[in-house]
């Protein structure tokens, strides 16, 4: 009895393991951008519903929609393997509600628009793809979205967004070690800003 | 006359010059302003914060009045002439990138734009399939794999490398307005029809973008790293060289976990 469940235990580990070294699906992958865009334009974006509701709507669906955990050790870069485990946590939560809190901020310039998903393209890490997209612009010619999506066990989470080639991920990662490095705070400073910034 | 062009030529050749020295140091793919030459990044910090007072005091108040005095439906044509004022110069650089279906493209919107579209208010070909495709020198000097260089922020100007100052000053005096407003004998013409629609294209743009800047100055903590960054992540777009291999995009980094 006890070999039995310990070898389903291994079994179950090994085929948890080998789902984490297969490549992405792709449609899967596609799929799951355009339902969060249709979503969070049709639903919540273009929706009669008052201010307050369509906020928390959409924290529910950007939190769920990208792997902020994942992002924020990323952009943190270096200083995330000097950090402690408390400025660690303090960071992740300060990053992610600063996000959530600034996109919430600019969603309504989304009102009445709509992607067009142009096909995907693989990244060098098997686990993640690139799903291309654009969006018409109030002037000038459409403007390229790049969505960078991973999957986990899975799931599939957004981990980067690039706009006209400019990645937010490297954008803030490159942002905040420049801040660490000039500021006598280092990582407390850059949380603390953050911080200031949700109030 | 011929000192002013003289000094822009030495300039210009100073440029170039930097541009192509940089190659082995191009940092093209590198967007971290911690990985900056020490006394450049003093100086572009400096520039930068002059440059964000000039538009604080200036001409960010005066594009936000423009906004205010004009509709959405004003605003609109009066990009529509700007942009149409770029198509010749689009047409030349398509042409000396090899491109001739696009250079063909340029010179059909403008035809028909000046003409019938009453000197590009109204953007008549993009209604008959004719899209916007617009291009520069900078793209043509990149087109044949002239180096980027470094990042310098210039005051009155801003943001660029030199290879972008080289190719904002060669299509500013190859400019077909440029040329003809300059050789002008009427003195109107020259000075203030020149520089006054130089001017509004100036603040239009300014006003085009008033809400795209703002977010990013609320949202740094580091406004100068992140406009940095942002703006070198952006040509990577623009950097593809005629006989090289399509390179892995700039946004394909080694995204794994911090541990």
């Amino acid at each position: 009895m006890k070999n039995t469940l310990l070898s389903t235990i291994i079994a179950s580990l090994m085929i948890f393991a080998s789902n984490v070294n297969a490549n992405i699906n792709a449609d899967a992958a596609n799929d799951f951008v355009q339902n969060i865009t249709k979503e969070g334009i049709e639903e919540i974006i273009n929706a009669n519903a008052p201010q307050a509701q369509k906020d928390a709507k959409f924290k529910t669906l950007f939190n769920n929609a990208l792997d902020l955990n994942f992002i924020g050790r990323f952009v943190l870069g270096r200083s995330w393997r000097t950090a402690t485990p408390v400025q660690r946590d303090a960071f992740i939560k300060a990053y992610s509600e600063f996000n959530t809190k600034s996109w919430s901020g600019k969603f309504d310039a989304f009102k009445g628009k709509s992607f067009n998903f142009t096909g995907t393209t693989p990244a060098n890490n098997k686990t993640q793809i690139f799903i291309n997209s654009s969006v018409t612009m109030d002037q000038g010619e459409p403007a390229k979205v790049i969505w960078r999506v991973q999957e986990k066990n899975g799931n599939y989470k957004i981990i980067d967004i690039i706009v006209e080639n400019v990645s937010l991920a490297i954008t803030a990662r490159n942002e905040y070690s420049s801040f660490i490095k000039n500021n006598p705070g280092g990582v407390d400073a850059l949380i603390k800003n953050l911080q200031d910034k949700i109030k | 006359m011929n000192k002013t062009i003289t000094s822009i030529t030495l300039c210009l050749a100073l440029l170039l010059n930097i541009a192509l020295a940089s190659t082995a140091s191009a940092s093209e793919t590198n967007f971290d302003s911690n990985d900056e030459n020490i006394v450049l990044e003093k100086f572009n910090r400096g520039m930068f914060q002059f440059n964000y007072y000039l538009d604080k005091g200036i001409l960010k108040p005066v594009a936000k009045g423009y906004r205010a005095i004009t509709t959405k439906g004003i605003r609109d044509r009066i990009n529509s002439a700007s942009s149409n004022l770029t198509e010749p110069l689009s047409f030349v650089n398509h042409l000396l990138q090899g491109n001739i279906k696009s250079a063909g493209i340029n010179l059909g919107r403008f035809t028909i734009n000046s003409t019938l579209g009453l000197a590009g208010f109204i953007d008549v070909a993009e209604h008959w399939g004719m899209e916007k495709n617009y291009t520069n020198f900078d793209r043509t000097l990149a087109h044949y794999c002239v180096s980027d260089g470094p990042y310098i922020v210039l005051p009155f100007i801003g943001p660029g490398t030199p290879r972008s100052f080289t190719g904002v000053t060669v299509d500013g005096f190859a400019s077909p307005f440029y040329q003809i407003t300059q050789n002008s004998s009427n003195d109107d013409v020259k000075n203030n029809l020149y520089y006054g629609v130089e001017g509004l294209r100036l603040i239009a743009l300014r006003e085009a973008n008033l809400e795209l800047i703002d977010d990013i100055e609320k949202n740094s903590v580091d406004y100068y790293s992140s406009m940095r960054s942002s703006y070198l992540q952006h040509r990577t777009k623009f950097n593809k060289c005629h006989n090289k291999e399509e390179e892995t995009p700039s946004y394909d980094f080694d995204f794994g976990e911090e541990d």
